[in-house]
């Protein structure tokens, strides 16, 4: 099993790992072999990256860091709550408390636990996909950063919230060809943070920090943002790790115009906005809770063999453990062994390779 | 093992490894003789990498169809990395692992001739009594197999075909060279990177801790290409540190090295550029005197902010008692100071362009949150896709500090 993007998949390549729909429901099974017509359809519905079955590779365990249950769980609650919010002030949250409680146990249990999976959202559902991805990141960089369990859950009810001012401004309208200039639609795209506020600070069952998030996630640490252009610690906490959760996952999913970024492209490009867009002290714990190879990238390495990553650790973010496919003469190393490349110094990897076969 | 039937596997082997250096296959064949015939439950052969152990390459791997564990691959590049990396020290290594209940031996034998190492042959087995059997045989091969190993790599190395014998010498004596390891030392990490061309060429880099606990790094280049490059890149080493080691002031250093070597780079026309930098870890005091080397970067972790560290003096073996000027600099946590050399900003992309300091500080700022290593593992990586598929032209070199 092996990561690829969707540009160099080719028919008769097998899926490796399930493709979600909306609900958690398999769109792709593991082991269906993809045709032309498939991967347009994957291709259409936005997902980048997908990870194919290779013999040549083998068997990879690749672990999400929170289960796939609690993930679609709180997908769903997720939906509901926010399809829900506006006209029922008095909603209860219990079934988003109880999600949030989920994920945050789940990532207690693994503390050593590294963002692996690429482009885990389920199809369909870009927003509500997103608001979890987002929470899951803030939360798991917030447990780097040791927030106490009171902490976490605002933070988590933030994190799933921040874009609720979006469902005010209805994404289409943004998209169209209408008779706004791009300054209106900008202002427009640019209220949704105040209008998340509104929404949410009327929910008494909600800690108003939790629409502090909603409003301030776009402020930036040297005073750039928006809607007040507030700068430093005048930032709520929480809205300071949730600023840089939502731009790492809107980078690595190829959203909004932009072309796709690979985790480590991404890291590199937070940590040369640290200071600038982001708080400095969340940008240097967030960074060691990402896989910058993820499990299943394959790799040339200096001695020009090719390499799968099987395992990737916190300390040591660009020498994962890797196994070895191909010797420099090109020849099959057959069966294939591994190496740990933060014990093993002389070697180390010098590319990515992105190319269909081995 | 009778000794007629000994003899008959001594001569089988022997002939396939008159082959070696054309039809590569002959190991796997090697492998499999031995392993069925010594009745072990695994044989594997190792080649060493050319560039002074950089790198291994497993030639083959013979294994039974039965219940072996399954990471028996791993355990035996790990065998084989550890008998190669202890040679010369070491003739036979043994070790056994539990697995699944199971108890296997092993035992590995590093190969060399010539004086240098070419490879390692690994064994794994389940019962003890078949050891004798394993030492007596691969006694009487050992040279064998170590000039079967040799013959392969010098015809099946591309790199080596083009260089001739001699400069493959003197490339393995660069690269031994390099620090074996660097300094540990609270509150800073320290890295370093030195890929080398085909074309061998003359950088120097030496990273190690003075007698009163400071770091010295040296960075140097000679001019020049070839054996008579790694000669004075030697020399340059030794005298570079023996000056160097009790602490004496990085523009003194240079002073010392410039008189040692002097009459010497001016009689064979040639010269070298040295940097050197003493850096004082409790006061985070870097001083540096230079002797016409690029100046190394700082970047500062808190305001983004980069600067080169430029003094101006005169390449060693230039002017006869030359006096070189000091200056330092004050870091903080967060600091990144990246010492490199020509072959870096040099490094070509195929439309011909250089990847320069812009990329470098780019990269660094990129990174800057990271560790030493994390900084120069991914300006290797960034530096490795600039240059493609084209043949790198100079060796590349550089370190890292980074403080806090």
């Amino acid at each position: 099993m092996r990561i690829m993007s969707i540009e160099k998949v080719e028919p008769g390549m097998k899926v490796g790992r399930p493709i979600y729909g909306a609900n958690g429901k398999t769109l792709l099974a593991n082991g269906v072999k993809l045709t032309s017509r498939y991967i347009e359809r994957i291709k259409e519905l936005g997902i980048a990256v997908v990870y194919i079955y290779d013999e040549s590779v083998g068997e990879i365990q690749v672990d999400d860091v929170i289960s796939e249950k609690t993930r679609f769980e709180a997908i769903k609650v997720t939906k509901e709550a926010m399809e829900n919010i506006k006209l029922n002030p008095a909603l209860n949250l219990a079934r988003i408390n109880e999600a949030v409680n989920d994920i945050i146990n789940e990532l207690l249990n693994n503390c050593d636990t590294m963002v692996n999976l690429v482009d885990i959202r389920a199809v369909n559902d870009y927003t509500f996909g997103h608001s979890v991805n987002v929470a899951v990141l803030s939360l798991i960089t917030a447990i780097t950063m040791g927030f106490n369990k009171d902490k976490l859950k605002i933070l988590g009810a933030g994190a799933l919230f921040h874009d609720v001012g979006k469902t005010a401004v209805p994404e289409n309208i943004l998209m169209m060809a209408t008779p706004l200039t791009d300054d209106d639609k900008e202002e427009l795209l640019e209220e949704h943070t105040t209008i998340g506020f509104h929404i949410l600070r009327k929910i008494e069952s909600l800690s108003l920090q939790v629409a502090h998030v909603a409003l301030q996630h776009h402020e930036h640490y040297d005073g750039t943002g928006y809607p007040r252009k507030i700068s430093g610690d005048e930032i709520n906490e929480f809205a300071r790790i949730v600023t840089v959760a939502d731009i790492y996952d809107i980078l690595t999913s190829g959203r909004a115009g932009r072309s796709r970024l690979t985790s480590l492209q991404a890291v590199e490009l937070i940590i040369a906005n640290s200071g600038k867009f982001f708080a400095p002290e969340v940008v240097k714990h967030f960074i060691h809770t990402i896989a910058l190879f993820p499990v299943g990238t394959l790799v040339m390495l200096n001695t020009q063999e090719k390499a799968v990553v099987v395992e990737t650790f916190r300390e040591y973010p660009t020498r994962p453990r890797v196994r070895l496919l191909v010797n420099s003469q090109g020849n099959r190393i057959n069966p294939p062994y591994e190496m740990e490349l933060a014990s093993n110094l002389n070697f180390y990897i010098v590319r990515i390779i992105e190319e269909g076969e081995l | 093992m009778s000794e007629v039937k000994e003899g008959k596997l001594l001569h089988q082997v022997c002939s396939l490894l008159l082959k070696a250096h054309e039809e590569p296959e002959v190991f796997e064949q090697i492998a499999e003789q031995l392993r069925r015939n010594l009745q072990v439950s695994c044989c594997s052969i190792w080649l060493a990498s050319p560039n002074g152990g950089v790198g291994q390459q497993r030639l083959a791997f013979s294994i039974v169809e039965d219940n072996l564990p399954a990471d028996l691959p791993t355990l035996d590049f790990k065998e084989a990395f550890q008998a190669m990396g202890r040679e010369g020290a070491l003739n036979w290594q043994e070790s056994q692992v539990k697995v699944e209940k199971q108890r296997l031996l092993s035992l590995t034998k590093p190969l060399s001739s010539h004086g240098h190492l070419d490879g390692a042959i690994c064994f794994w087995f389940v019962d003890g009594a078949i050891r004798q059997h394993i030492v007596s045989l691969i006694t009487s091969l050992a040279a064998d197999l170590a000039q079967g190993l040799d013959n392969y790599r010098n015809f099946s190395d591309s790199s080596h075909r083009r260089l001739n014998k001699e400069l493959a010498i003197a490339k393995q004596i660069q690269a031994s060279f390099l620090p074996k390891k660097t300094p540990q030392l609270a509150g800073i990490s320290i890295a370093f990177q030195s890929m080398t061309a085909h074309e061998m060429g003359g950088d120097y880099l030496d990273i190690f801790q003075t007698q009163n606990k400071l770091v010295g790094i040296a960075l140097g280049d000679v001019m020049g290409k070839g054996i008579p490059a790694a000669l004075w890149m030697a020399m340059t080493k030794v005298t570079l540190s023996t000056i160097a080691k009790s602490g004496v002031q990085p523009h003194v250093v240079l002073e010392e090295v410039n008189k040692a070597l002097y009459q010497d780079l001016v009689e064979r026309d040639t010269f070298v550029t040295l940097l050197y930098a003493l850096y004082e870890p409790v006061k985070k005091v870097l001083l540096l005197a230079n002797a016409g080397h690029l100046p190394p970067l700082v970047f500062h972790g808190t305001t983004g902010q980069y600067e080169l560290l430029k003094v101006k003096g005169t390449y060693i073996g230039g002017i006869k008692n030359r006096k070189y000027k000091l200056i330092g600099v004050q870091l903080m946590a967060g600091d990144v100071v990246l010492f490199y050399s020509d072959g870096v900003t040099e490094a070509t992309n195929s439309s011909g362009e250089q990847f320069e300091l812009n990329n470098i500080v780019d990269v660094v700022s990129k990174n800057s949150l990271f560790g030493a290593q994390q900084i120069v593992d991914s300006l290797t990586i960034h530096v490795s896709q600039y240059i493609g598929n084209r043949q790198q032209a100079d060796d590349i070199t550089f370190a890292c500090l980074k403080v806090g």
